[in-house]
């Protein structure tokens, strides 16, 4: 207990120094931001971002992006309840019950709740953080390579097999992006591979080029000529209209905390995001409803458990990334590529070796999230402001940024053009609903993949049983197999999936 | 000419083959090493087989999707994406020649093409916005070396 202690008060002198602060600051408010506006997402900032952290501490560098992510969840849901704009997974649930309270003249009081909502999952998260990344990175001290091989198998099966949508594309987006990995030099020999003669390849594609490529100017591509609504009139926003009734606050609570347990459950699962936990308590929470017609006209329960999963989900990411060096999603992938830019690799090691960084980012998320709760409930009319600006002045600001920011991490045009391929081939996976996240994941995760099962191959002297013989190896495999098996039994994820479907907005028009 | 929503599923099944089989093919080029100690080729060339495998799995389940069979309703088309990946090129063509005020309001110039109406009073306000910001973000703030005006 008092080693306990003693590691929440190193984190907190981290956490409270004033560079952390500022850069807390910055990252949380960059973050609101991001998420209100709608067009770029916490990823594409943090790629934005990292660049500009070069010059920072590490610690304070990963303090500042992680707050630009669990910063943009709070910002997403403002714009969700104002345009009705579903532009990710996760606003998408956010619109269903936050727009309808919009148009009933509760924007107000939706606003308000999806604040409280995002600090209640998101604190519960945090201490979920705070008690089993140690655990389970001194459990994983003992893996070798070959068991490293196994998780991370697991981590990208699970990814592919539990996102929304067709699991064999998502394989083959995972399968892309190992592939994408391996473009560059071997690490063990020094041969080029698939660099087709040109030499800026020699190191590989850039990690912020690639993500800022899938996920930015695709989604601007895909953006541009669509009709974009205008916000809602919510002028004078009084802070009387914001607080919830005692009969609302009722309605909310145990919504809310249901919506903090499964976001915080799905979310360190290695390779589920914060859309699936969305979706899942979105689900749970109708099921478990008295009176279920409600969902999609404004319930409160519907809006609360949703929000509470994804910023619970956000934070409980870290679990998995911090304790064993497997992202939860797309955007920590980015986070850990940031650490590994930085000279930190991500893993069991990182508690032990580097405590003021691990202790110190996760007080960094107490204080951010009250920073947040700060800029959500008394600064929400700045934000709303901020969605009026019309999104056709909006992008070319952002494509423009998007090019000079992947030009200065290498002083190279070459960048620019990578960035561009990477935005057409997102393009045309959106369009053919071909998920971008386990491209990044299988980018990120997929020379790892390939070092450590050269490695235990190296040990095991070519034995390919080594990996059922060493028996938390045949678990993590055993685990794959099964979300492999379910692919072919769509039984539970197509009931999800139809669930909302059929309260989505566009089938409650009759 | 309307292409149906199937045939361009299956097509788009059929490029994750065709790349897959194609990355096989380079990797098989590549020395392969043996079981204990696998060569640079080796990981590549299963990767490549997966995907074609994939691939495969994706063309089957497009097959029973139901799917409708009407155009896509696409009111804007590739236009934003021509005129998008134009005014990068221009982007990074100029940036190195011109400098950076020049060649960010070529790409502007550019982006204006991307819708059918463009509005051009407010789109020159934000360049002029972004000429002053990123003048003093990129090039005094985070000394990105190009130069404002003039090749760097």
């Amino acid at each position: 207990m008092s080693e306990f202690l003693a590691n929440i008060q190193l984190g907190l002198s981290t956490a409270l120094s004033a560079e952390a602060l500022l850069f807390c600051f910055l990252g949380v408010t960059v973050g609101t931001v991001v998420g209100v506006l709608p067009g770029i997402g916490a990823l594409a900032a943090i790629s934005l971002a990292l660049p500009l952290t070069y010059y920072l501490d590490p610690t304070t560098a990963l303090i500042m992006l992680a707050g630009i992510f669990y910063g943009a969840q709070y910002g997403g849901s403002t714009a969700s309840i104002l345009l009705n704009l579903p532009g990710t997974a996760t606003s998408a649930i956010t619109c269903l019950d936050g727009y309808p309270l919009a148009q009933q003249g509760k924007a107000p009081l939706a606003l308000f709740v999806t604040a409280i909502n995002s600090f209640v999952g998101s604190s519960f998260a945090i201490v979920l953080v705070m008690g089993f990344a140690p655990l389970i990175a001194g459990f994983a001290l003992k893996f070798s390579s070959t068991e490293y091989f196994s998780v991370m198998l697991l981590g990208l099966v699970a990814a592919s097999t539990l996102s929304v949508g067709s699991p064999f594309k998502a394989l083959a987006m995972v399968v892309f992006g190992i592939v994408l990995g391996q473009v560059g030099t071997d690490v063990n020999t020094g041969m080029f591979r698939f660099n087709f003669g040109i030499l800026e390849l020699a190191d590989g594609f850039g990690l912020v080029a690639v993500a800022m490529g899938l996920f930015g100017v695709a989604e601007i591509m895909a953006n541009v000529g669509q009709a974009s609504g205008a916000p809602m009139g919510v002028k004078g926003m009084r802070f009387k209209d914001m607080i919830p009734s005692r009969s609302e606050w009722k309605e909310i609570w145990k919504p809310t905390l249901r919506g903090s347990v499964i976001g915080s459950f799905v979310g360190a699962l290695p390779g589920t995001g914060p859309g699936i936990a969305s979706l899942m308590a979105y689900a749970a929470e109708k099921r478990l409803s008295r009176d279920p017609s409600q969902f999609g006209k404004g319930s409160l329960a519907g809006l609360s458990a949703p929000e509470a999963a994804n910023n619970a989900s956000v934070q409980a990411a870290f679990i998995p990334t911090l304790s064993l060096g497997i992202p939860g999603d797309a955007v920590v992938a980015v986070l850990m590529g940031a650490m590994i830019l930085h000279g930190i690799t991500p893993g069991p090691n990182l508690i032990n070796d580097q405590p003021a960084m691990f202790w110190g980012l996760i007080m960094s998320f107490w204080i951010g999230n009250l920073m947040l709760l700060f800029l959500n409930i008394p600064l929400i009319g700045l934000w709303v402001r901020l969605l009026s600006i019309p999104y056709r002045l909006l992008y070319p600001a952002i494509i423009l940024f998007i090019c000079i920011g992947v030009y200065s991490a290498d002083n190279n045009v070459f960048d620019i053009y990578v960035v561009l391929a990477f935005g057409l081939i997102g393009y045309a996976m959106r369009k053919f609903s071909y998920p971008a996240t386990p491209v990044l994941l299988g980018f990120i995760l997929g020379p790892l993949l390939e070092e450590h099962f050269r490695r235990a191959m190296l040990l095991s002297h070519g034995d390919l049983t080594i990996f059922l013989q060493r028996p938390i190896s045949l678990v993590f495999l055993l685990i794959s197999l099964m979300f492999l098996g379910s692919v072919f039994m769509p039984g539970l994820r197509s009931k999800l999936v139809s669930r909302v479907r059929r309260n989505a907005p566009s089938d409650d028009a009759d | 000419m309307p292409v149906r929503q199937r045939t361009r599923e299956q097509i788009a099944a059929a490029s994750v083959i065709a790349v897959g089989a194609g990355l096989s093919a380079i990797a098989y080029g590549y020395p392969q090493g043996s079981m204990f100690r696998p060569g640079p080729g080796f990981f590549p060339f299963y990767i490549g087989l997966l995907l074609v495998l994939l691939g495969v799995m994706v063309a089957l389940e497009n097959r029973q999707m139901p799917m409708d069979d009407s155009d896509e309703d696409q009111p804007s088309g590739m236009r934003p994406v021509v005129a998008i990946s134009v005014a990068m090129v221009v982007l990074a063509l100029l940036l190195e020649r011109l400098g950076f005020v020049p060649a960010m309001v070529a790409m502007f110039v550019c982006i204006g093409f991307a819708e059918r109406r463009t509005s051009w009073l407010p789109l020159l306000g934000v360049c002029l916005f972004m000429a002053i910001f990123g003048t003093a973000l990129f090039i005094w703030g985070l000394s990105v070396p190009i130069s404002a005006f003039g090749a760097s």
